[in-house]
Parts: C-alpha cells; structure tokens; sequence
C-alpha cells in the first residue's frame, strides 16, 4: 500500500492566474527515496509544503493528499508533528534555541514527552549523527554544514516515517553538502524513513535516490529511476539537461539501456565506447597587465590569533575572469576583503593596476554572500535608483541580467535566483573596474548558470575583471579564465583552467575523474562528448 | 558532570546563592562582614584563579577604596570628628567606619556575583526558571540566540554596503546617517521575512500543541537534598538570628556592637565613642551557622580534592 497518495492536487495562490500545481497525482511507497526536481519556480516547493499541513501555503487548492490512507486535512497537529519531518532550506533560519542540546530537544519538549524519555532520544540521536562532541555548544557557534545536521537531527529526534527536505544543501560547501546527503541515506537505508528531497545539484543526489520526479510549470513531466531519467533526457526541458550528474549529461545519446549515474560506472562505460584517448589543451589568453597584485600578504584578526593568510602573493590579470577555489577557513573570503580594502593586511602590499591600493581610484565593487544585506528600498526600481539617477541605463543594466519585469517587486519578495539577479544589477551599476563575486553560484539553478556566465563574459569584454570566489567546481572548469587554489592561508596553485583541473586528482571535475587515464587532458563533459561524438561518425 | 559545587543541581545552587547574597547584605557586624569577605575571595579565586586576584586588585579594591573616601568626605553623620576637611566639613570616625562596612559588603556581594556566574550557566537557570514559566523560558532561550545572530547580520549588512561604495564610516555627516539608517532598515526588513520562516520551522515541529514541557538535562540526586536541606535550616536560623537582631551593630549616631546584654563585661572606647557589647548565646549560634552557609561551597570542593587525592593514591 502508499504511504502517499496525492490525487489531483491543484493549487494556485491567491492574485494568482497560473497554477502553482496543476493536476498531480503521485504514489509514494513506504521507504523510498525520492528525488524531486525542477528549474527554480516550478512548484516543488510548493508541492513538498503541501505534504505537511501546517506549512501548506495559502491559496485555492483542489484534489486530496493521503498519507497512511489518511486525508491529510484530517490530520492533527501531533500526528503531523510525530509523522512528518520537514527540513528547511537555510540552515540559519530554523534554529529556534540558543544550545544545540536545546536545540534537539525543542521537538520532543512540544509533545510534552518526560524528562528522562527526551533525555534519552536526544542521546540517541546525538551519537547516531556524531554531534556529541558539541552537544553543549550555542548554536551560532556552529559552521553552515553543523547547523543543517542539527536541523536534521532535532526533526528525526521526533522519529518521523516520512522526511521532507527542501534543498537542505543549497547553501553549504561541496564537502557539508555530500556530508549531509550522505547522513540522509543512512537515515533512509537503516530506518527506512521516506525520504522526499528537492535540489538543484542532482551530481551528490542521484545516486543515492530510487526515484526521480521532474516538474515543469507545476506539472509531472518523468517519474522513473535515475537511470531510466538519461535515456530520455533528450526529450527533457533544458535546465535538467545542465542539472544532471556529468555521467548522464555526457552518456545519455549513447546508452539504450541504463544509463551510468556515477563516476564509476561512468568510467566502466566510456572506456567500452572511447576512441580518441586524447584532446586538445585550450589556452585561453590572458592579458599581460596585472589588475591586482598581492605580494607577501600576510593577515590575522586578533594580535596574538593564528594567520589567516600567510606571505600570499597573487597576481589577477586585467580583463580576465578569475576564479579562487579552496576549502572552508582557508582564508578566500578574508582575501576577497583585502583587495576591496575592508581589511588591511598587517604587512604586504597590494597593489590595483600598478598604483598603491590606498591611492588608487579604481572602482571596486563587491558582490557579498548574503545578497539581502544589499537591498534598502521598497522595489527594485527605487533600490536601483539609489545608485544610477538615469532610468535608461538602469534599464539596459535591467535587460543584461533579465530582471526587466521584477522592477515593480519589493526585493524581498523574490526568490533567491531573482535576488541574486537584482543584488548583481545594483552592483553592475556601481560601474566597476574590478568586480569580486563571494560564491555568486550558490542556490543558482542549473540554467541561470548559464545566463550567469554570459552574463560574466559580456562584462569582460566591456573591459571589466571579474574575480570570484567559489567552491562550484564545474562552474569554474567551465567557464573561468584562470583559477587559484587557495590553501592553508597562500596560494597553491596559478594556474589557466584546463589546466589547473586537469593537474589535481581530487579536487577537479566529475568529467576529469571519469576521463582520467582513458582520455588525456579531458576537464569538462565537452571534452568528452567531442571523443564520443567523433567515434559515432565513423 | 562537573566538580564541586558547580556540579550540583541548578536547584541547590540557586538557592545557596540568593541566600548568601541577602544574608551578606542584612549582616553588618564586623565579624560577619569578614568572615564573608574571606569566603567568597577564597571561592572566587578556587573558581577563576589568577583572572580573579586581577579582578579582585584592579577593581574591587579600588571601589572599596572609593566608597570608603566618598563617604567619610560627604556623610555628615556621626560624633566623633577626628579633622576637619578645608571645606569645613568635619570627617568623623562613624562614617569612615560605615564607609569601609558598605565597600566591603559591595565588593563582597560582587564576588559573589562573580561566582554565581560561574557556577549557574544560563543553561541551568534556564532550567529553574522553564520550570515556573516554560513559554517566557523560550523566549529568553530565541533571544539569546538572536542577539548574537542579528549583531552578526550588521556586520554582514555594513560590509556589503561598504562594498558598493555606501560607507556608513566615511563622506559627510550627513550621508553617514543616511547610510547607518538604511543598514538598520535592511536588518530589520531581513529579520521579518525571516520571522516567517522560524515560525514555520516552529509549527513544522509540533509548536502550539497542548502539554508542552521544558526539558532539562539535569538530574537531581541525593547529595543536592543534602545541600538543599542544609542550606534551608541555616536559612531559617539566619532569619531568627535578623527577628532577633542577635548580631545587631548600630554606626549612627555612634558605633554600637552587639545589642545592649545584661551579662557579661561591656567595654567602652571613650575616644572613638565606641561601645562593644558582649555577643549572646543566640549570636554565637548565628555567627557559626553563619560561617558554615559562607564556606559551604569551599567545603564541598575540599570534600572532592581530598576524595580525588586518597583515589589517587590507591592507584
């Protein structure tokens, strides 16, 4: 029997002519793992929020959800508590309590569960995840990657049959991101919970889930397993096709039966199918001027605290798009604050097209992480207009990074990929010589990459140097001029991309470690296609 | 669990200390005032070693040193002069007195403070106070996450500001308010959209429903009745020891030890217009109990040491 029905479900929000969800039905058995994906805005959200009822949204909704042959309307608060797990995407913002140990017990404190019983649970759960070494930490004191593992542990605490997560790792680094994935697996392995997950990267995802559901404008386009997904792929909507794991994206043309989702099985596949065991290098040239040069930088943030940055030096060539890559804490946000002055190093020099950074007049601007801590007026229009007074550029600005028809919205209001458009708009308005990036592509989906892209490419030829900080390893093989690996406070590694990708093992692209060995200097899943392709004419 | 006192229940060590502190303050005989001073300098260095004898010489010491002078310079009660200021004003021998009793039982009360810190964590008067008021408890728990949480937000917000040429810490006077004002008006616009999205998190995990109650990781045990009972009985001997003024001293119009007896030798110090009366049965009593709810903590830490010690040495 279904764990979930969902019968021609409906719903639209309220001033709202198009349909949020249009006529959904979906069975979900008992322990399965479910992969729910789709652009940004196509309604998968909504969908999972439909599922528990106190988080549905508000609107007009017709059809009718079951859970355990239950209507979901008729359930109460404490069976819909007990039963089902939601877990948010910001990890920040469902932390109700100042102690984790607090924290995890929050849920169980709401049941009115005794002393001892919570007491026990949340031990249990503590260890099941490893969270006892900080049990009695505050909360703010946790890395992003901590606090989404707690997120999780303090809705299991409640032991639920069913998980909801909602892009639970758009916002943590490639290495919490698989971190968590893999803690949800476990969960859905070892106690059979169902889990239902949307996401943008489906790379870590996929190879874990046993379904995959595909919305389009708030209907089912595929429902089937991963493998199935990349026979068809090519009858799909684009923004899956970027979406994909780089095995499906570059294999789907050749395969007739299942279709390799992992690398592993990627490389078993293209060493059979392979005929060129070789590409070319691109080179992309580079101007010879240096836009920003560090020598000898070295930075800490209390007089007795261990260095952040350590004698780097660095030199950014003028016009170019340069990517810094490196784990967390090894210093790139605190280098992307030295070259827009907000901190000074405590000995080194920086120097911005030649001239001394404290006398230089070059504009620099800075795209922050948060991109909400930009926005000060009621639409987006005005909060444009704080910078450039002229509506006919703003509109131009408007038109290259496709927010014309946001002007009127409060910023707020937006989603995140939209915010993330407008936040850019304004800084692109600044007019800047050097514009820095903090992880631009974090929570971007698959297809507004791409925009982003060009997006970056057109405002190089405008003679502008982009520098971005990113753990988007596929981004920056992709599209990035050069790239630098930041590590242990200096700079390990300069080098141009293809390059740069091509020399590290781990720390590379999904295509360089399935290409490795089988086809040389092969970086990005158009190295491969172009090997494939070429064996299919002959 | 941790050692000595700090180890007890939130229960026991409230308890100790909303006594000592009232007690410290309604005592004001000499002996008293020392015994407590040297308890609670004794537990306040057990407890933070070298950062309190810091404290205790660069600021506590100092305050004393104040009180005592603001008082003999501005009181003008008392009988006895000993000089007369430039001013006219005569210093008497009653309010430098008085000055030193109300430093010393400031300095004390703040050590005890200071150790209170110490030993109830937010986490256990969480735990004391969720039990009377479980919804305020909550409260007080977000709060003190979002402090921290928001002041980090301004940071955040005023360095991305910053990075689009909007300083709030350069250019006029007049454009830095505006930039401040606006960082302000972006925290507070960021903070309600995300309220939303706590309380769905809230709701999420069954917030609202009937029978909700504060969880405490803490676990009562026999040696916390002991301290319970302990610290109760002196409690109630104290407050017989107040009804009965048993340990009275009276410093205006002039200094009066003890309360007037019909027994034993009342010595007189005709100079200063001192009087010290012998102390009763009762006093004596009061004084002893008196010492034992002062160094109660220091006593259950030398309990431990000497257990840890004669384990150590079987092994």
């Amino acid at each position: 029997m279904e764990q979930i029905k969902i019968e021609n479900l409906t719903f639209s929000y309220p001033l709202c002519d198009e349909k949020a969800i249009d006529n959904i039905s979906l069975s979900v058995k008992a322990g399965e793992f479910i992969v729910l994906c789709g652009k940004s805005g196509c309604g998968k959200t909504t969908l999972l929020k439909h599922l528990k009822k106190e988080l549905a949204p508000h609107g007009e909704k017709s059809g009718k959800i079951f859970i355990d042959g239950k209507n979901s309307d008729e359930m109460s608060l404490r069976e819909s508590a007990e039963k089902i797990g939601f877990v948010m995407q910001n990890p920040d913002l469902q932390i109700v309590t100042d102690k984790v140990w607090h924290e995890l017990s929050f849920g169980l404190e709401n049941l009115g569960l005794s002393n001892d019983e919570i007491g026990l649970r949340t031990a249990e759960m503590a260890s099941y995840f490893g969270i006892g070494q900080w049990y009695n930490q505050k909360t703010t004191l946790l890395s992003g990657g901590q606090k989404q593992l707690m997120n999780l542990a303090s809705v299991m605490v409640m032991h639920p049959d069913i998980l909801l997560l909602d892009e639970p790792t758009s916002q943590l680094d490639p290495v919490s991101a698989e971190n968590f994935l893999h803690t949800v697996s476990k969960i859905n392995r070892e106690l059979g919970v169902t889990v239902i997950i949307t996401e943008q990267r489906l790379e870590e995802v996929f190879p874990c889930a046993d379904r995959a559901v595909v919305m389009d404008e708030g209907k089912i386009i595929f429902d089937g397993t991963p493998s199935q997904m990349g026979k068809v792929l090519s009858d799909m909507p684009s923004f899956l096709r970027f979406a994909v794991p780089t095995p499906m994206r570059v294999f789907s043309k050749f395969c007739k039966e299942n279709c390799p989702v992992t690398v592993c099985e990627g490389r078993r596949f293209l060493r059979e199918i392979s005929h060129k065991n070789e590409v070319n290098f691109e080179e992309k040239n580079t101007s010879e001027n240096v836009a920003v040069e560090l020598k000898n930088i070295c930075f800490r943030y209390e007089k007795n605290g261990k260095d952040i940055l350590k004698n780097l030096s660095l030199k950014i060539p003028e016009k170019s798009f340069f990517a810094i890559l490196g784990g967390n804490g090894a210093g790139k946000t605190t280098l992307l604050k030295i070259i827009n002055s907000t901190l000074s190093p405590f000995s080194g020099k920086v120097k911005i097209f030649g001239e001394n950074q404290k006398k230089s007049k070059a504009k620099i601007s800075t795209l922050p992480q948060d991109v909400q801590a930009l926005f000060t007026a009621k639409t987006v229009m005005l909060d444009l207009k704080e910078i450039e007074k002229d509506e006919s550029e703003i509109l131009k600005i408007a038109s290259l990074v496709k927010i014309e028809n946001l002007l009127s919205k409060h910023p707020f209001d937006l989603s995140g990929g939209e915010q993330q458009r407008a936040a850019l708009a304004k800084v692109l308005l600044c007019k800047p010589q050097i514009l820095l990036l903090d992880e631009p592509t974090k929570g971007m989906d698959a297809e507004f990459k791409n925009d982003f892209a060009n997006i970056v490419a057109s405002l190089k030829n405008d003679g502008c140097t982009v520098v971005m900080i990113s753990h988007d390893v596929e981004f920056c093989a992709k599209y990035a001029d050069m790239c630098a690996m930041v590590f242990d406070g200096s700079v390990a590694a300069a080098e141009t991309a293809h390059k740069f990708f091509n020399e590290n093992r781990f720390y590379t692209t999904s295509a360089a470690r399935m290409a490795r060995g089988i086809i040389k200097n092969a970086v990005t899943d158009e190295n491969i296609i172009l090997c494939l392709n070429e064996k299919s004419f002959q | 669990m941790e050692a000595g006192f700090k180890g007890y229940h939130p229960v026991p060590n409230l308890i100790y200390f909303l006594s000592i502190v009232i007690f410290s303050l309604l005592f004001k005989h000499p002996l008293t005032l020392a015994v407590c001073f040297a308890a609670s300098i004794c537990y306040y260095i057990k407890l933070c070693g070298r950062q309190a004898v810091k404290n205790f010489f660069c600021v506590l010491l100092p305050m004393l040193v104040v009180v005592l002078l603001i008082n003999g310079i501005f009181a003008h009660y008392g009988t006895t002069p000993i000089f007369t200021l430039p001013s006219g004003n005569k210093m008497t021998f009653e309010a430098i007195v008085y000055g030193f009793v109300l430093g010393l039982s400031a300095v004390t009360v703040m050590m005890w403070f200071f150790c209170y810190n110490e030993v109830v964590t937010a986490d256990k008067f969480m735990f004391v106070f969720g039990k009377f008021l479980p919804a305020a408890a909550l409260v007080f728990s977000m709060a003190l996450r979002f402090v921290p949480l928001y002041k980090n937000r301004l940071y955040i917000i005023a360095e991305a500001q910053r990075g689009i040429g909007k300083d709030y810490k350069s250019g006029t006077l007049l454009e830095r308010i505006k930039n401040g004002g606006k960082i302000m008006s972006i925290l507070i616009t960021w903070s309600l959209e995300n309220a939303v999205e706590i309380s769905d998190s809230m709701r999420a995990r069954g917030y609202g429903l009937k029978g909700r109650k504060a969880y405490g990781k803490f676990k009562w045990s026999g040696k916390d009745f002991v301290a319970v009972f302990v610290i109760i009985l002196i409690d109630i001997l104290l407050i017989f020891g107040c009804i009965f003024k048993s340990v009275h001293c009276v410093y205006n119009p002039y200094i009066v030890i003890n309360p007037k007896a019909d027994f034993g030798k009342t010595y007189f110090v005709n100079q200063l217009n001192l009087t010290l009366n012998p102390t009763s049965f009762f006093g004596i009593i009061t004084l002893i109990a008196f010492t034992v709810l002062c160094f109660l903590p220091l006593i259950i830490e030398l309990k431990e040491d000497i257990k840890w010690n004669r384990l150590k040495s079987k092994i």
